[in-house]
């Protein structure tokens, strides 16, 4: 079930006229494939996940999975983990897990099963009655990816998912995250501003310009996953981060 | 800088539902004047219909066009005149002196954690509890004329203001108190450029919740006591079956306390939005 | 942390003793100057009964039966209007939070209601009603469901936006929205609406009865009075304000517990 992606520019209007996001972007993300977005702020990633995942609508090109367009979100086809993770603080952790699943008319005790299972993948089966407020954010956000995972869709978007918490934690929390969906195959597009977290989450790195967005290039990276953290000491890391730091670096981005 | 691209090109197909989300999810925020005024005026247009088709007693609760003909009426009477004179003299009185005791106790309260401990309280159950239970003495006390007014008036503002100021106090950032006394600041130095302004928005705040208490206390009281002021010219024509006067006088006081309550909100805003942020006071 | 002197982080047991004191010697100060104003002829001991005769007719109304009858009637009141003015208030605010054009017109109308001086048209209620608990339980309802419904309203219309858009992706229908996601993100305003409703409840019972009543503590306090039985009425007044005063612990209590957040 092949993500595909032809083509799409998005505009939306603000109070000063018409605001081009992204242009003439093209990209096919295969089952399977960890693919990362990287880009300068401004450069219309989010708004491009929002179109991919069908919570916005394109204003020209399209977007289909495995052939089907995407008109509008179908979270057990392509499920999306926001970056203020949005767990509900009034339902406890497995609750908030099994809430996609509860709104697609699973009966309970299946819906039930399945949060516990995707629960233990990311690690927080002991935290399955807590409430959100008393987890880390870093808990938190794993909840949120479990939430994701119960829909058992072709691919998890996040966007920005790291980006409320510290370095520490990112690097931790990405490692662990990293190997747990290696094990089960998953398809990922991720959105970041981190060229660490985009060179080590990625079987492929796709480099947008400044707004409005276009493709710049696309980086392959071979190192098999799962990656432990000392990738990032080696030198074919070094290599790519510093590719990655000419074309997004301010002084040398192509703007308006 | 942001590329632009002109609005609207014949082709563009349905506009994205971002924009959709934000233009609707602004026009809820704003109040929708038109329809309420359209819904009052039903209200009041429904109340005239069903009396005038008999549904209702009219000596029960009169008519809208009685109660402005009323109203018309009582504007130029000197015995209602007086009452609003009355009322407004025991108001000024009892936020007076309400806003002097409740400003010294909550100071103190506010300042002095022993003191605050020991009894706050008492101070938030006579916050909480209904004080009307003690009108009757107030009877006894006071006697039938302005004074269980404006006695009622000073315990119901006082109680407020000293809330407040005690919340006011709390307020205050304890890292400018610190600060300041490491410079050696004076004790008064430290209440009139430390405490004072960083209590300022409790202690406008406990003003204003005082003056509507002393307000709701004043003309409570006349309601049921006084022979003098609204209240008790409300009681009277409510008993006499003058339903008409009562409602005229009653929709006029509302109307008073509401404007005036709007007028305060707004200014508060206002205020607000000049506000310094929370770290720039020193 | 408060910039308040006096309580040494240091010593907490020195603190709380001198609270102790604080406060053993306010009660003390009082009843003593309370005394010394009847017996030593300051204040007539028509109006100012000594404490100790007070006591004694508290004791005597707390063994007897019409107090507790008294009691139930006003108790009874303060359920039925709160029950009533929640479930009005509720059921108003949701179906009112369901359109935002008619949430954005209603709001005005509601926080109007909200700070209209409803006291002013007990003296009507009287009339209209007589003096029986429906009167005391219809204007409480009144009062309360203003500030119930206008909380309910504005909470449930004000939900914030990052659980719609999780709604959206997810693809919750709208009642699920409703169920799943309003009534949990509204629940701290409803639970707010619900408290001051409930305080606007007791202090309206409470005014009516005590200034138009045929039942109920208010009315024993009007009776006592009426009947120069002052002491009584005293110590009628201390009872009523004790039982207000739990009253009001208990929901503060129950309110809180209530919160998720």
């Amino acid at each position: 079930m092949a993500l595909n992606i032809s083509d799409l520019s998005i505009t939306y209007p603000t109070k000063d006229g018409e605001l081009l996001a992204c242009e003439n972007i093209s990209l096919r993300v295969e089952p399977g494939e960890f693919v990362t977005v990287i880009g300068p702020s401004g450069c219309g990633k989010s708004t491009l996940l929002h179109v991919m995942g069908g919570m916005l609508k394109p204003t020209r090109g399209a977007v289909d999975l495995d052939g089907v367009p995407v008109t509008q979100p179908d979270p057990r086809k392509a499920a999306f983990v926001f970056q203020d993770y949005s767990l509900l603080p009034w339902k406890t952790v497995i609750e908030n897990v099994e809430l996609g699943l509860i709104f697609a008319g699973v009966s309970r005790r299946t819906a039930r099963q399945t949060a516990a299972e995707k629960l233990a993948t990311v690690g927080l089966s002991e935290f399955a009655g807590a409430r959100p407020r008393q987890l880390s954010g870093g808990m938190q956000q794993r909840v949120a990816v479990a939430r994701a995972l119960a829909m058992e869709p072709a691919y998890l978007l996040m966007d920005e998912p790291f980006g409320a918490l510290d370095e520490q934690t990112r690097r931790s929390l990405g490692a662990d995250l990293g190997q747990r969906l290696t094990a089960t195959g998953q398809g990922v597009v991720l959105i970041t501003h981190s060229l660490e977290e985009a060179i080590y989450w990625a079987d492929r790195i796709v480099v947008l310009s400044a707004r409005p967005g276009r493709v710049l290039t696309e980086i392959r990276v071979a190192e098999t996953r799962p990656r432990s953290l000392d990738f990032m000491t080696t030198p074919e890391f070094a290599g790519i981060r510093a590719e990655l730091f000419s074309l997004i670096q301010p002084s040398r981005r192509v703007t308006a | 800088m942001t590329d632009r691209v002109p609005a609207a090109s014949p082709g563009s197909p349905a506009r994205t539902d971002a924009a959709r989300a934000r233009r609707s999810g602004r026009r809820a925020r704003a109040a929708n004047w038109p329809l309420t005024g359209a819904v009052l005026l039903a209200l009041i247009a429904g109340w005239e219909i069903v009396v005038r088709l008999g549904l209702v007693d009219e000596r029960f609760i009169s008519r809208p066009v009685q109660v402005v003909t009323a109203l018309g009426r009582l504007s130029a009477d000197p015995a209602v005149r007086k009452a609003l004179v009355d009322t407004i003299y025991a108001l000024g009185i009892s936020f007076g002196i309400g806003a002097a005791l409740g400003l010294v106790a909550g100071m103190i309260l506010g300042l002095n954690t022993v003191l605050r401990e020991a009894y706050l309280p008492v101070v938030v159950l006579l916050l909480g509890i209904p004080k009307t239970v003690f009108l009757p003495l107030f009877i006894l006390f006071f006697g039938m004329g302005v004074t269980p007014g404006i006695a009622f008036g000073v315990l119901l503002c006082s109680i407020q203001v000293v809330v407040n100021v005690i919340g006011g106090v709390d307020s205050v950032d304890a890292v400018h108190f610190r600060m300041a006394r490491a410079f050696g600041a004076s004790r008064l130095r430290l209440f009139t450029h430390v405490i004072l302004p960083g209590a300022a928005p409790g202690i406008f705040a406990g003003l204003w919740h005082g003056i509507r208490n002393a307000f709701i206390g004043v003309v409570v009281a006349q309601l049921f006591i006084s022979n003098v002021g609204v209240g008790y010219l409300v009681r009277l024509y409510s008993s006499n079956f003058r339903i008409d006067d009562a409602l005229a006088l009653v929709f006029f006081i509302a109307a008073v306390v509401i404007a005036v309550g709007m007028a305060w909100e707004y200014l508060e805003r206002r205020m607000s939005r000049w506000k310094e942020p929370a770290g720039a006071r020193m | 942390m408060s910039v308040a002197v006096g309580a040494s982080a240091r010593a907490p047991g020195r603190t709380r003793a001198r609270v102790r004191a604080l406060r053993i010697i306010a009660v003390i100060v009082v009843a003593a100057g309370w005394a010394a104003a009847s017996y030593g002829g300051f204040a007539s001991a028509v109006i100012l009964p000594p404490p100790d005769v007070v006591l004694r007719e508290l004791l005597d109304l707390l063994r007897g039966g019409t107090l507790w009858q008294a009691t139930l009637v006003t108790a009874m009141e303060l359920v039925v209007a709160f029950v009533l003015a929640g479930l009005l208030g509720i059921v108003a605010g949701f179906l009112l939070s369901r359109t935002r054009r008619i949430a954005a017109a209603m709001e005005p109308l509601l926080a109007w209601g909200y700070v209209f001086p409803f006291a002013l048209l007990y003296p009507l209620f009287v009339t209209w009603f007589d003096a029986g608990p429906e009167s005391k339980i219809a204007y409480a309802v009144v009062n309360g469901f203003f500030p119930i419904a206008f909380n309910t309203m504005r909470g449930l219309s004000n939900i914030d936006e990052r659980y719609l858009k999780l709604a959206k992706a997810f693809r919750a229908s709208r009642q699920q929205i409703d169920w799943h996601i309003k009534v949990g993100a509204a629940w701290p305003m409803i639970v707010s609406g619900l408290r001051i409703g409930c305080g606007m409840v007791m202090v309206t019972v409470v005014l009516g009865e005590v200034l138009g009543a045929n039942a109920g503590l208010g009315f024993e306090i009007q009776q006592a009075v009426n009947t120069f039985q002052i002491a009584k009425s005293y110590a009628l007044i201390a009872f009523l304000t004790v039982l207000t005063g739990i009253l009001l612990w208990v929901m503060e209590r129950a309110f809180k517990a209530s919160r998720y957040a």
